[in-house]
């Protein structure tokens, strides 16, 4: 059966419960990823990447040369010191890694800026309600249309790649969170959407085998109609003109906070800007969902 | 290219509220049967056999097309397979949709067709278009936005009118960005079209409307690059701006010549809304050829549009290449004749004058008004405070000391030097401070009439030497070192005598260096302003020239001025003083508008003065001789002056063509060497003056 | 400074091909993350030196110590500018303070000295240098006057005095094998041939005045100290350091039209016109202008009414 790509736990009992998947396995701490990954490709499946999901902050993340292979995604709260990462940086620009960020603090839109000018890739997490969107729009220009070239910041880079003038861009692969791209696993391998609904206990399927082909599962078919509903309702956000970036993404904050929609229509502004500039891609291009 | 309305069905499973077959009952269930279409495709294939540059456009239309089921569609197929074998690679369809009972089995039919896209309307204010006595709105769009997703999955495009009603006249913004988020790009607007007189609830005008596009026009105009298909503003703004020629059946002109319709019985009108009203009937297609549908008699009322109109009612009407009195069917609904305008021209007519020419008109100005020049210039200062005293007039009333702000090159400096002295041979006791400024000291240091350099006092009484800035100047030919006089109270005319307040004293290392030769020049390429200069080749050949007649010629300007070769180069060497101290080694001087000239009259020396952009008759002194240039640009008086000092420090745009370079190296040779002549005759007593005015580049002596 | 504005500096600075970053103040050692924006211009490959008093705290200390000094950072250095102990003294525990910063970080160090009063001394320099290891170069700086503050400063009469009284110190300066390093503002007139001379075989062949472009930390930019009310824009009107240095020297132009030096002869003088030598200090010049009369540049004169300059 052709699936999306798996997001699973570490669980080795559970990887071998399938095969011939795209697996992005989980674990909670960064010791653990070269054997998880080892055991995603003994299982006779295919890793994707380890999403490390640590509540460690990066400075206290070590990484030894020989996992430089190693698709990681790397979720940490804050960066820590950064004195305590200089030494380590220059080796993890060579690593196939992306660090991710929540941005609801100023410390760490700061921080996706300076671990990007120093040759990391990032991605930034926001859209938890007390996004601050003027500083979110400053961090988004320096992202697509900084000075020099530098490490992307997703998912603002990404955006800024894809957009098409009159096409939907839809970014929510980068957070592993598009069942168009990717189901994600509980340790019992129930099948649920998203990770919210994995953590919400709200489940398509009791296993993969039950999924059959993704593109007719119901409640995959239903999520991608969801903009649908938007429309239907007369919604403020199908009226938005950030619409094509955002997709709705933040309508759970609307209408007390519109700062999304001043963002979106700024971000339409950059992309289109960089899209006139021609900026060429970066050389080194690490694992994208 | 020819168009068919085909209208296969009349029936529609919606129930818009201003669809006319909806209000006056006129959707019967009747469908086309497949014999019928078949001697449609057969006399379709006829007519494009005919015409082998012809192409035909098959719009399916209705009611609702895809009542019809997969079915016909591929029986349709099959048709035009049959009959059209030969012809098919010129028939184009497209079809006109509700959507809403699309379903994957159509698409592979009509895929074959060689249709990729679907037309269709959407409305989001409820209960305008839905299903059912109630109109359900919910459930038809649920199952048009259903439709919408299988058509982009499997790969085809779609696009939607929008009907502008009176609902939507307090929304247009909103309206026009849902339409944008859901269709990306692909949907357009049209008014209502009510013919009845109930629905004024619903009635919009030709002003409302036109509000209602002026409304969304600058949203749109912000996006035009993307948004390039947004109709009506594409055609529109596009025809306006003479960028797009397509227009719409509606304002082309020429739907006589291109559009027909065919109904399910068969029946072949003109158009959807002439088959309503009973107009325009062209026959059957079942004993018609399309040939004689579009020969058709009834055509040429249409046709005589284009020439009544643009005599009577749409004379000297600036819109008419995008307009053409508008649908001859709206202009039968309101006059009950073709001929007269569609009562929607006035729609396009406000549209453009009240909102498409001034925003144009804005875009416009901004882009002119901007500093292009960007954020590094200095920002306009605000004029300063400057207390002036144009006129020194002898005995002040307060007794204090005047500071004179020089102004000028050194030229300037040596007439400012000249008149100074004269106000102080008049009256020792008068002086003047001087404001330090670059350069002056070089010249004015130590003149009997300056008491101090330094730097005035806040308040202190200062008078400028800008005498290009008095309206004396202004007088033509008026002497610039007579206006300077004027201003420190002489009574002119007065001698324009020049005076250098140091002792001349030569460096001998320089004149040392130098090869004297039996005649030596002294010469200036270089003035500050570029426009005084003659081009470095003729200066090259009249070197050239000097040397075979055993002439030295020296250059002593300043550093930065460009080397004549064949000169003897003293650049940088020699600052103002060093100049007039060994100016007297000179037989005479050739130069430009500038110091040198001056210099060369302080110290009695003969001088050839090469004039362009200014005038001799001004600054050149009598004893010189002066070539003036013929100017033939736009400033016969000149380009330098009070009036243009922005050109002082500018190139001349005529470049090789410049004033300065209609002299002959040839010419001035000769008057030089006469003018050594001469001066050698001068020095041996006899009386010789010259004076040219340059004619046909020879000189002549007066 | 936040971190935004460095990172745009450093990517500014980089795209213009400045590879030197100068940190300065104030003092910038107060700036709570000065240990990681140096760090973080060392991993941009930036060479970096910091403009410090020495007094730095006992937390801070350690912290230069842990990252700079025990890690060798090879791209950074400091110019500790030290007072005259006897002129000019600091309070006890500022001494400490500074010989104990000089102790750990010495061979990172220039020692700097500012010359306000033409009876200075550069004896205790000497002696710091040796004892701790400091780098053998001595940035010398003229203070020069900063309109509108009233600060002191040398005159144009007393830099002959000034350049004597440094020539003086030529045995030690030998003995000791320290370079003098002319900051700017010293005009080559006043240096006799004979001490010329001895300069230009230690290198130094330029006593131009040309601008330090400072870029402070609400990102306005300035042609250098003494003229930081002068003319200041915003970096972000600018697209490269060069267009900056562009504008700055359109600025020193116009202000050279009007008086070309601090001395009379400086008027045609060929050193300036070689640009050998910039006729003093640029805001020695501006300074004069300062309560004049109306009769300059009009930018001249709004810049100066407008932050209302005076003596």
């Amino acid at each position: 059966m052709s699936l999306p790509r798996i997001v699973c736990p570490h669980n080795q009992h559970l990887l071998r419960t399938f095969s011939g998947q795209s697996v992005a396995v989980r674990v909670d701490h960064w010791e653990k990823a070269a054997e998880a990954a080892d055991d995603v490709c003994s299982s006779g499946n295919e890793l994707f990447c380890v999403i490390v999901d640590t509540t460690a902050p990066l400075d206290e993340i070590v990484l030894p040369d020989d996992w430089k292979q190693i698709p990681l995604a790397i979720m940490v709260p804050t960066i820590g010191k950064f004195r305590n990462l200089t030494a380590k940086l220059k080796a993890w620009r060579d690593f196939n890694l992306r660090v991710f960020l929540g941005c609801d603090d100023a410390s760490n839109r700061a921080a996706l800026r300076i671990l990007s000018s120093l040759g990391i890739q990032t991605c930034a997490v926001f859209g938890s309600g007390k996004d601050d969107w003027e500083a979110l729009s400053d961090l988004m220009t320096y992202a697509v249309l900084g000075q020099l070239p530098h490490a992307s910041i997703d998912p603002f880079s990404f955006i800024a790649t894809n957009y098409q003038p009159n096409a939907w861009v839809d970014w929510g692969a980068l957070y592993f969170d598009d069942p168009k791209h990717f189901l994600h696993l509980d340790d019992q391998g129930r099948v649920a959407l998203s990770r919210a609904a994995r953590e919400r206990g709200d489940f398509v399927a009791q296993s993969l085998a039950e999924c059959g082909a993704a593109a007719e599962l119901p409640a995959i078919k239903h999520r991608k109609r969801t903009f649908m509903q938007y429309f239907l309702d007369n919604h403020a956000c199908s009226f938005c003109p950030g619409w094509k970036l955002c997709l709705g993404r933040f309508s759970a904050s609307v209408p007390q906070d519109n700062g999304c929609s001043g963002f979106f229509l700024e971000m339409i502004d950059v992309s289109r800007q960089f899209k006139r500039l021609n900026v060429m891609p970066q050389d080194k291009q690490v694992w994208r969902p | 290219m020819a168009t068919v309305i085909l209208e296969p069905t009349a029936e529609c499973n919606s129930r818009c509220v201003y669809c006319d077959g909806v209000r006056e009952g006129k959707r019967s269930s009747a469908r086309m049967p497949m014999e019928l279409l078949e001697v449609l495709f057969s006399r379709i294939n006829e007519f494009l056999l005919a015409r082998p540059d012809e192409n035909m456009e098959v719009v399916w239309h209705g009611g609702e097309p895809l009542l019809l089921g997969p079915k016909y569609f591929r029986g349709a197929l099959r048709l035009q397979e049959k009959h059209c074998a030969q012809t098919r690679t010129r028939i184009r369809h497209c079809i006109q949709s509700n959507l809403t009972l699309l379903t994957r089995e159509f698409l592979g039919p009509l895929k074959e067709l060689g249709i990729t896209g679907f037309g269709s309307s959407y409305e989001m204010v409820p209960d305008v278009r839905g299903f059912g006595p109630r109109r359900d709105s919910a459930d038809y769009n649920r199952r048009f936005l259903d439709a919408v997703c299988l058509l982009e999955e499997e790969g085809f495009t779609w696009g939607v009118i929008y009907v502008v009603t009176k609902l939507s006249l307090a929304r247009p913004l909103e309206i026009f960005q849902h339409l944008a988020n859901l269709s990306k790009g692909a949907f357009g607007f049209n008014p209502v079209l009510l013919y009845g007189r109930d629905l004024d609830y619903l009635r919009v005008t030709a002003e409302e409307y036109a509000d209602f596009l002026g409304a969304i026009l600058p949203a749109w105009w912000r996006q035009r690059e993307e948004l390039s298909q947004v109709h009506p503003f594409d055609w529109l703004v596009g025809g306006f701006l003479k960028e797009n020629t397509s227009l719409t059946c509606c304002d082309s002109g020429i739907c006589a010549r291109t559009h027909f319709s065919v109904l399910p019985d068969g029946t072949i009108s003109h158009c959807g809304r002439a088959s309503d009203w009973d107009l325009l009937d062209y026959g059957s297609i079942l004993n018609t050829s399309l040939a004689e549908v579009f020969d058709d008699p009834q055509r040429a009322v249409l046709m005589q549009r284009n020439t009544v109109l643009p005599e009577g009612e749409c004379k000297d009407c600036r819109f008419w290449e995008i307009c053409h009195g508008g649908c001859p069917l709206d202009a039968w609904s309101w006059a009950g004749s073709f001929l007269h305008k569609s009562e929607w021209c006035m729609e396009k007519k406000l549209f453009i004058e009240k909102y498409l020419e001034p925003l144009l008109e804005r875009e416009k100005k901004s882009g002119n008004g901007s500093n292009g020049a960007g954020a590094c210039l200095p920002e306009k200062p605000e004029p300063a405070e400057i207390r002036t005293v144009e006129r020194a007039v002898a005995g002040s009333d307060d007794g204090a000391v005047t500071w004179i702000d020089p102004y000028g090159g050194l030229g300037d400096a040596l007439m400012l030097s000249g008149v100074l002295k004269q106000v102080n041979d008049r009256d020792p006791s008068r002086k003047f401070n001087l404001v330090d400024r670059t350069k002056y000291r070089a010249i004015l240091e130590g003149h009997p009439a300056i008491a101090c350099i330094g730097h005035p006092p806040a308040g202190a009484k200062l008078l400028r030497t800008d005498y290009w800035a008095s309206h004396l100047f202004q007088v033509e030919h008026h002497r610039a070192y007579q206006v300077l006089a004027g201003l420190f109270g002489l009574e002119t005319p007065v001698e324009e005598r020049l005076y250098a307040p140091f002792e001349l004293r030569e460096d001998s290392l320089l004149t040392g260096a130098i090869p004297w030769k039996k005649l030596n020049v002294l010469i200036s390429h270089s003035s500050a302003s570029p426009r005084k200069e003659m081009s470095l080749q003729i200066w090259e050949r009249l070197l050239e020239l000097l040397d075979r007649e055993g002439v030295l010629a020296v250059q002593a300007t300043r550093l930065q001025d460009r080397y004549i070769r064949g000169a003897f180069s003293l650049l940088g060497l020699a600052g103002p003083r060093q100049v007039i101290s060994m100016m007297k080694r000179f037989d005479a001087v050739i130069t430009s508008d500038s110091f040198l000239m001056h210099a060369a009259h302080l110290c009695g020396i003969p001088a050839l003065v090469l004039w362009g952009p200014t005038d001799h008759r001004t600054y050149g002194y009598p004893e010189q001789i002066h070539f003036q240039a013929k100017l033939a640009c736009d400033y016969p008086a000149g380009c330098i002056g009070p009036e243009h000092p922005e050109f002082y420090a500018s190139k001349c745009p005529q470049g090789a063509a410049h004033c300065m370079n209609s002299f002959s190296a040839e010419t001035i040779c000769a008057a030089v060497m006469d003018l050594l002549a001469s001066n050698r005759a001068m020095r041996s007593g006899e009386d010789v003056w010259l004076l040219a005015d340059l004619r046909d580049n020879a000189y002549k002596k007066f | 400074m936040s971190w935004e504005n460095l990172i745009y500096i450093a990517d500014f600075l980089e795209r213009s091909g400045e590879r030197h970053v100068s940190l300065l103040g104030g003092e910038p050692t107060l700036h709570p993350e000065v240990v990681d924006f140096i760090l973080y211009l060392v991993a941009r490959n930036f060479v970096v030196t910091v403009f410090t008093n020495g007094i730095l705290s006992p937390a801070r200390l350690q912290e230069f110590k842990t990252h700079f000094a025990d890690a060798e950072v090879e791209q950074l250095s400091f110019v500790c500018n030290l007072n005259d102990p006897v002129l000019t003294p600091a309070s006890p525990g500022e001494t400490e303070r500074i010989n104990t910063f000089l102790s750990i970080l010495g061979p990172w160090v220039t020692p700097g000295f500012n010359i306000y009063r033409t009876d200075f001394t550069l004896d205790f320099l000497f002696e710091c240098i040796n004892r701790y290891g400091l780098r053998r170069h001595l940035r010398l700086g003229i203070t020069h006057p900063i309109p509108g503050k009233g600060n002191l400063f040398i005159r144009p009469l007393e830099m002959r005095q000034v350049c004597r009284r440094l020539y003086s110190y030529r045995e030690k300066f030998d003995a000791f094998r320290v370079k003098p390093g002319l900051d700017c503002g010293f005009p080559i007139c006043q240096f006799s041939d004979e001490e010329l001379g001895w300069l230009r075989r230690l290198g130094l062949s330029q006593f131009s005045c040309s601008a330090a472009i400072d870029i402070t930390p609400d990102m306005s930019v300035y042609h250098c100290f003494p003229l930081s009310n002068y003319r200041r824009k915003s970096l972000f009107e600018f697209d490269s350091m060069a267009q900056i240095h562009e504008h700055f020297v359109r600025i020193k132009d116009q202000i050279k039209v009007e008086i070309a030096g601090i001395y009379p002869e400086c008027d045609g003088c060929n050193y300036q016109e070689d640009g050998i030598c910039g006729g003093g200090g640029l805001c020695q010049v501006l300074l004069r202008f300062v309560d004049e009369a109306s009769v300059r540049l009009p930018e001249i004169e709004h810049e100066l009414a407008k932050n209302r300059l005076s003596t």
